[in-house]
């Protein structure tokens, strides 16, 4: 089914884009490193963590979402998880637009692993973006603007 | 909401019994805050928390507190200071989970409570650990904005901001010892929607 997908090489600004959230199955651990209820707005925000990354520049792995359900991108993520994070317990996605990316002066690039993963995709931040402050001028804003799509059925 | 204490109760340690036998998810972590005015409770009758089981009555004074006084305001700053010894008590438990987290941050980020959230009444903050083993703060509200502050291990506090309207993010940096600016400290306060 994966082989007859063949998404554009160019990430539109409209696109959305789901950043899977694998994480402790602990609440007090997954609070401060990936989402949290707001109980005082009535629904979940994804934490300015899950945009930080330790590389330069900093690359966050995302998966282009806006041609399957939420179901298929939840399955996507369970994939992930089986083969790269086997121990953590997947919550859902961080859904967000391609724009703020750019509007960021982010790439947004396709890699597909020669057509094994279509959907998946790299958000590089700027060379020029070196100290911790910058990185989070850009986190903050991806996780302003994230809305988590929790998986029901965590596993 | 108002908390009673009817469910099971099994003798389970105080953290255990307020996360999740009283406050199961999403309000863990009111359930959390309410632990935490136990273990207040118990530490002003002078009386150790280290391997204590709750009881029913501890559980309900803290709950009255909570339900009655405000509990998040009142102790806010001090619910955070505990909140993050936790995180320093429970590091090897973390690094089992391949979370690491550096101790010194976390003495950073007590001293910002001290120096900045105590000494200027700033609200409560979330607590956030970043890949890089950075212990943060971040205020936001949405339709506002949101403020990230992280504490690195030689005292240094970098922040960010960012304002949905009119659209605008600002950045700096500023050694913990010598405390939040007024402008830092505005930024806040209005992304926490008090100013």
């Amino acid at each position: 089914m994966l082989a007859n997908v063949n998404l554009p090489t160019v990430v539109s600004e409209g696109e959305d884009l789901g950043r899977i959230i694998c994480d402790s199955g602990d609440p007090k651990k997954y609070e401060k490193t990936a989402f949290k209820y707001n109980s005082a707005e009535g629904r979940y925000e994804v934490n300015t963590s899950k945009f930080i990354d330790t590389r330069y520049p900093s690359i966050l792995s995302v998966n282009r979402i806006s041609t399957i359900s939420h179901n298929k991108a939840h399955e996507l993520g369970k994939q992930h998880r089986k083969e790269r994070q086997p121990t953590s317990t997947y919550h859902g996605f961080a859904k967000i637009k391609a724009k703020i990316c750019f509007n960021n002066r982010c790439r947004v690039e396709k890699d597909d692993d020669g057509g094994r993963k279509p959907y998946h995709a790299n958000i590089i931040y700027p060379y020029d973006q070196i100290a911790k402050e910058d990185k989070q001028e850009i986190a903050i804003q991806l996780a302003y603007y994230a809305e988590f799509i929790r998986d029901d059925l965590q596993s | 909401m108002q908390y009673n204490t009817t469910t099971n109760y099994n003798a389970p340690s105080l953290q255990e019994y307020a996360t999740t036998k009283m406050a199961p998810e999403p309000f863990h972590r009111k359930g959390r805050i309410i632990a935490l005015a136990a273990t207040i409770v118990l530490t002003s009758h002078g009386i150790s928390t280290d391997n204590y089981k709750s009881s029913p009555s501890t559980l309900n004074e803290a709950i009255n507190i909570y339900n009655s006084e405000k509990i998040e305001e009142r102790y806010n700053e001090n619910l955070i200071t505990l909140e993050l010894k936790e995180i320093l008590q429970d590091r090897e438990i973390w690094e089992r989970e391949e979370i690491f987290i550096s101790e010194l941050s976390i003495f950073n980020a007590i001293n910002f409570v001290e120096n900045s959230i105590k000494r200027y009444g700033l609200p409560s903050p979330n607590i956030e650990v970043h890949p890089d083993g950075q212990t943060s703060f971040t205020w936001r509200k949405n339709k506002i904005g949101i403020v990230n502050i992280a504490f690195d291990d030689n005292g240094l506090a970098t922040w960010a901001a960012y304002f949905e309207s009119p659209k605008r993010s600002i950045k700096g940096n500023f050694m913990v010892k010598d405390s939040i600016s007024e402008e830092e400290r505005n930024i806040i306060k209005k992304i926490s929607g008090i100013c």
